[in-house]
């Protein structure tokens, strides 16, 4: 087949640029639906909540510097460790993964917009509302503080009088609004918004991560929403679903908890673990080894997730004649990870690495997450599980996963996409001092968790006395922190100046594999003049063996100039199917994360009128999203 | 259970897997193979409809669900008929469903993919009766004589439901990489066909 370049013609172009215009100012800034600002938003948003936490942490960490300090009251060290979870699970590690995938999966497929764009503004705001309502308890002085898994009994009204655990239920409950949402319109773009040709199995990696994500977190958030649902009933309108004198089982809230909390943790692993998978080929300089069995790898992991929470309760007292079952059932999903990591390594080998700043951060992750896989599968292993459970075994265990499998995919993905996000390259140097500081910190922080955690250190406790013996142990850990705290502040440094005054990146800086390195930096609001065709899975590799193609002027439909549309293909084989209107900037979605903010505060401060009243404007918002819009052409 | 296993999940599957039609037709007498290898030929080449898939799951879990309600478990317990019937019903049941997933997994991603939602169906469902009985702390039938390895019965039936929760999560599990690997390794679709001008300008510019 001969193989042509379109070009799209001034005419075209000044088509696009009118139709894709969105108004300028703080007008734009609060109307815009475009995913790549939605996208940059989330993850600048989310990278705030997460140096908050990281604050909470540091300070966390100098009380326990040594036995009996008292820098903070056992108040408030409860409150700072449970926000300091709550942050960086809810307000952190899903929202910045979002982010990422808000911003690249419809340059990866080659559409122009997510398919729902107005939801999609939606669910940062309400993301960014249920975050505020959750650290207004903070500057309140009464933050949640139970913990983040804020187990039942003792988040019950009897032992948490107070509003602290009602930030918590609230606020989750609204939090899932915006996941959930988010999830849907994930599947939806991925199923049906890819570039002709672009079947799928040749889906990238990264896509088909976030894909299998979207369902989970469809999956799972209903069961936290139902935990907190019971417990806000039990705690503002004296329902008795967790009270065992009238009936009512906390054990209850521990299932419904981890339903949802162990398919979270792939919630978290799986995208983080598509960055991985974008970024290694990249930088191996050859396609990705055993493709299919990553995708295959994927899909099981996220269905095992849902079947192993009971693994979280061994110690719970649950049947003993079971545990065996879950033991190995738990066992099981090293198989799928293995593959994964193997495959990695595997292109590594095959290829021809260039050792860049993306990749050292994630030769650190995959050296970080396989320690902490190691000590997860011998968390399966129930006498084990009970020997250290709640101790700081498992608080190194999870930091091991969750930092190591998440954070460091993060920092690669950021050096990797922070040219195309700005157009500006950030400084290799500092890029590779900020790896070997963050790298060197986490471990001397976590490392000796293991130790302290065998030696009896009970997690969630202020402080301890000298004759423990945990004080060296801690003391290393704090100096840890402190290292690690400096790697961060780099990344932010190198991030802030490359944003302002970085060297051009151009369009293309790595030598790119997916269709995002096809386009300028940071792409036009249409990402794609010329709709894509896509004939294997590494669009962009292709584009770059032929370099001189004969060009052609392209016609009006590879460009849809008028009218804001883009193309809609088959769920599978990736077809172009139809032409569809997609809709413009709107106040919509602020005006109903507002009034949906207005509800969970009115529910809050126990003024159900406010709560009603904003149910009302809710609702109303909800009609004018869905009046008859002119701006949206018809077809 | 680990009967009922075998006869829901274990067998059937092995059963379509293994195609015994064609070797089971030549025991028929002569004059009807002719008729059967017709039937067969039409009931293979026909379109599965998403209805027939989702009656075959929703049947194959129904029953493994709606016979371990006490009264049918106690009945089944009383007559020798009565566990017979559940046990064909489960092996019909299962060889429904395990066979409709076989034909829909050799047509192509959207059949595996079809095949995959019916999978996760079916692992929930069944999922969540193996959970309850797993959890329940009260025994739900009145099983005569001694457990099995001298357990309670309450911990039998807490095996029962680690079995059905665990193994045959497994076997869905082991289904579902199986299908999502078809949906992967199906054949490439051909280069794009986009819209009839481009092609025009391709060979035009050539």
């Amino acid at each position: 087949m001969t193989v042509v370049d379109l070009e799209p013609s001034a005419r075209q172009l000044g088509e696009l640029e009118q139709s894709w215009r969105e108004s300028v100012g703080l007008v734009g800034w609060l109307t815009t639906v475009d995913h790549k600002r939605i996208g940059l938003r989330y993850m600048v948003t989310a990278g705030i909540f997460f140096l908050l936490a990281g604050l909470e942490a540091l300070a966390l960490r100098t009380q326990l510097a040594q036995p009996g300090e008292r820098l903070v009251s056992p108040e408030t060290y409860d409150e700072l460790f449970s926000m300091h979870g709550v942050t960086m699970i809810f307000l952190f590690a899903t929202p910045m993964l979002f982010g990422f995938g808000n911003y690249l999966v419809p340059l990866m497929i080659g559409a122009r917009d997510m398919a729902f764009p107005r939801l999609n503004a939606l669910t940062y705001y309400v993301f960014l509302a249920s975050g505020l309502l959750m650290y207004a308890g903070l500057v309140l002085r009464e933050a949640p503080n139970d913990g983040w898994f804020n187990y039942a009994p003792l988040s019950s009204l009897q032992y948490s009088p107070g509003r602290n655990i009602d930030y918590y239920g609230l606020g989750l409950i609204f939090l899932g609004l915006s996941s959930s949402a988010g999830a849907v319109n994930f599947i939806v773009t991925i199923l049906k918004l890819r570039a002709p040709g672009m079947s799928i199995n040749r889906l990238p990696l990264y896509c088909w991560a976030i894909l299998a994500t979207s369902f989970t977190v469809v999956f799972a958030i209903p069961a936290l929403t139902a935990a907190n649902l019971l417990l806000e009933l039990d705690r503002l309108y004296g329902f008795r679903f967790y009270d065992t004198a009238h009936g009512g089982d906390p054990v209850l809230w521990q299932h419904l908890f981890w339903i949802f909390g162990h398919p979270d943790v792939y919630i978290i692993f799986l995208p983080a673990v598509g960055i991985v998978s974008a970024i290694i080929p990249v930088f191996a300089r050859r396609p990705m080894v055993a493709y299919s069995w990553v995708v295959v790898a994927t899909v099981t992991t996220a269905m095992i997730g849902f079947g192993v929470w009971v693994h979280h309760m061994f110690a719970v007292g649950l049947p003993q004649v079971s545990m065996v079952f879950f033991s190995a059932a738990s066992m099981v999903i090293a198989i799928p990870s293995g593959i994964q990591v193997f495959a990695w390594i595997a292109t590594l080998l095959k290829g021809r690495p260039v050792l860049r700043t993306p990749l050292l951060y994630i030769l650190g992750f995959v050296a970080v997450f396989v320690i902490g896989g190691l000590t997860g599968v011998m968390f399966a292993v129930v006498p084990f599980d009970q020997q250290v459970t709640d101790s700081y075994f498992v608080v190194a265990h999870f930091h091991y996963v969750l930092f190591g499998g998440a954070v460091f995919p993060i920092m690669a993905g950021l050096h990797y996409w922070l040219p195309k996000m700005s157009g500006r390259m950030y400084s290799e140097r500092l890029g590779q001092m900020s790896f070997w500081l963050v790298f060197g910190g986490f471990n001397l922080t976590f490392f000796p968790m293991h130790i302290a955690g065998l030696l009896g250190m009970p997690r969630r406790v202020y402080t301890y006395p000298a004759r423990m013996g945990w004080g060296a142990y801690n003391l290393v850990e704090t100096i840890g922190s402190y290292v690690l705290a400096l790697g961060i502040l780099a990344i932010v440094v190198n991030v802030v100046h490359a944003w302002r005054r970085g060297a051009p990146a151009g369009p293309d800086p790595w030598g790119g594999e997916t269709l995002e390195w096809t386009v300028d930096s940071p792409p036009p609001p249409y990402n794609f003049a010329i709709l894509p065709a896509v004939r294997s899975p590494h669009p962009a590799w292709d584009a770059s063996a032929e370099p001189d193609v004969p060009r052609a002027a392209a016609a009006d439909d590879r460009v849809l100039p008028e009218g804001h549309r883009t193309l809609a293909t088959g769920t599978l084989a990736g077809d172009a199917e139809d032409v569809i209107a997609m809709p413009a900037e709107s106040w919509w979605p602020l005006a109903l994360a507002a009034s949906l903010l207005l509800v969970f505060a009115g529910l809050l401060v126990g003024l159900p009128v406010i709560a009603v009243l904003a149910a009302i404007a809710a609702l109303g918002s909800l009609a004018g999203w869905h009046a008859r819009d002119e701006t949206v052409g018809e077809l | 259970m680990a009967q009922h296993l075998v006869l829901l999940v274990v067998a059937p599957p092995l059963l379509v897997w293994s195609e015994p039609l064609p070797a089971m037709a030549t025991a028929l007498p002569r004059s009807l193979r002719p008729a059967a290898g017709r039937g067969a030929t039409w009931l293979a080449g026909r379109w599965i409809a998403l209805g027939t898939v989702i009656v075959a799951t929703e049947l194959h879990v129904g029953l493994m669900i709606g016979w371990h309600a006490p009264p049918l478990y106690a009945a089944a317990q009383r007559s020798e008929l009565t566990h017979a019937v559940e046990h064909l019903s489960f092996l019909a049941s299962g060889l429904l469903f395990w066979s409709c997933l076989a034909r829909l997994a050799r047509r192509g991603a959207s059949g595996c993919a079809i095949a995959l939602g019916a999978t996760v169906a079916a692992s929930v469902q069944s999922g969540l009766l193996g959970i309850l009985m797993t959890l329940s702390a009260t025994p739900w039938y009145d099983v005569p004589g001694p457990a099995p390895f001298g357990m309670t019965p309450l911990a039998d039936q807490q095996a029962a439901g680690a079995e059905m929760w665990v193994i045959a999560g497994g076997v869905y599990v082991v289904a579902a990489a199986v299908l999502a690997a078809g949906i992967v390794r199906a054949p490439a679709g051909q280069a794009p066909e986009l819209v009839a001008t481009d092609r025009h300008e391709a060979r035009s510019s050539a």
